[in-house]
């Protein structure tokens, strides 16, 4: 996400993405409250008994479905950033399926290892990736020029508002996969408080890499390199000593994808679990492990396409609105 | 059949040598079954992935379900 966002909204409204950025993030964490409203209703049930309450039973796993298709799908194509990103920059002859299989032998062992083991490695990298992005920021304000962002407002209307709606679909839409994990994390008062505020932190530190990427690039060579962070990472320059750190921000994003992939993962193999209504979800761990390998070559046969034709129409999950309007059963926006 | 073939498959198997009789021996017949299932399908999958076969995306699906949705709001904003 830290990689690609600035290129996606950038290709919407070139030099205004950074206000579509801001206007973004209220609509985003009103969709996350939506989702945490959710589940306030249902503290004991994730996402797929959710469905089956609320719809019954057919239509419910129907939704379900649906549900755990795009966990899959989404999974899948977090595994092919990953690999397609480290093929193209880092290991340049390293065919790409044994990233893969590194990456997938890691989820594994992750989701067999149980969400409390996840979330504690997680608590244990934050601080290193907290630490990558504000050096990176922080390295990045002298090549800062303010002039780049003008003429304000200069994008078309529309396309404007397609960027606002990917800033606050695209991240917080996948908080989706929240929805299966909440019953299972331990329940302080001021939970919902603590979500929306990293929430806010994140899309926060998402908008400061558009608005640096806008400003340090420019408009247009944002919009034309699909990883501009990482090349913003390649035009530090302080002193002409501290430079190239660009595999700091690769190592950054590779370990928040890979707690992104691993909820996916862990979404999918307990989600199907409930559906089958099979007693344990850890003989899933390694099928979907297969079918995460297969699926992460498969779902698209190359870059170009992936960005052009998929994240325009997919990869912003089945909206989690539809449940909350209990009537309406249809997956409103994808 | 090519290597990569090979190793998929005798992963694949391996796996299921190991984990179907330990669940059909708790009588847990629902989860071998649906192990079985997604096993087939991942091995299946991951076939194409090891050799680098070029298949139709699967999304490819999803996408021609949700492109007369796209192209609907793109009517209904576009004058």
């Amino acid at each position: 996400m830290i990689l690609i966002i600035p290129a996606i909204i950038a290709g919407y409204a070139q030099q205004d993405g950074w206000i579509a950025a801001l206007f973004g993030i209220p609509i985003g964490l009103l969709i996350l409250w939506l989702i945490l409203h959710l589940s306030s209703f249902y503290p004991k049930l994730n996402l797929v008994q959710i469905n089956d309450r609320i719809l019954g039973k057919w239509l419910g796993a129907l939704l379900s479905c649906a549900y755990l298709l795009f966990f899959l799908l989404a999974g899948s194509t977090f595994i092919r950033e990953v690999g397609d990103f480290l093929t193209t920059q880092l290991f340049q002859s390293t065919p790409i399926r044994y990233i893969h299989l590194l990456f997938v032998l890691i989820l594994m062992w992750g989701v067999w290892n149980g969400i409390e083991s996840i979330a504690r490695s997680a608590e244990i990298l934050l601080p290193l990736f907290i630490f990558i992005c504000i050096a990176l920021i922080v390295c990045l304000i002298p090549q800062m020029d303010l002039e780049r962002l003008k003429p304000y407002f200069g994008s078309e209307g529309l396309s404007f508002a397609h960027a606002t709606m990917m800033f606050s679909v695209y991240p917080f839409g996948e908080l989706c996969s929240f929805l299966m994990i909440f019953p299972y994390a331990s329940k302080p008062a001021h939970r919902n408080k603590d979500v929306l505020i990293s929430a806010l932190c994140a899309s926060l530190l998402l908008f400061l890499l558009v608005f640096i990427s806008l400003t340090v690039l420019g408009a247009y060579f944002t919009e034309h390199n699909i990883y501009s962070t990482y090349v913003l990472t390649q035009k530090i320059n302080i002193g002409a000593f501290l430079q190239r750190i660009e595999a700091l921000i690769a190592t950054a994003w590779v370990i928040s994808t890979f707690f992104k992939t691993v909820l996916y993962f862990y979404a999918f193999s307990i989600g199907t679990a409930q559906l089958l209504r099979l007693s344990t979800f850890k003989p899933l761990i390694v099928p979907t492990s297969f079918l995460m390998f297969g699926l992460a070559m498969m779902v698209a046969p190359n870059l170009c396409i992936m960005s052009k034709r998929l994240f325009p129409t997919g990869s912003t999950g089945i909206s989690p609105m539809a449940l909350y309007f209990r009537h309406c059963s249809f997956p409103s926006i994808i | 059949m090519s290597l990569p073939t090979l190793i998929v498959l005798c992963i694949a198997i391996s796996f299921g040598m190991i984990q179907m009789p330990a669940l059909i021996k708790k009588k847990l017949k629902r989860e071998a079954f649906a192990y079985f299932l997604l096993l087939s399908a991942g091995t299946a999958f991951s076939i194409y992935a090891a050799n680098v076969k070029p298949v139709p995306s699967p999304l490819n699906a999803l996408i021609t379900i949700y492109e007369p949705v796209n192209q609907f709001f793109d009517r209904m904003f576009r004058p």
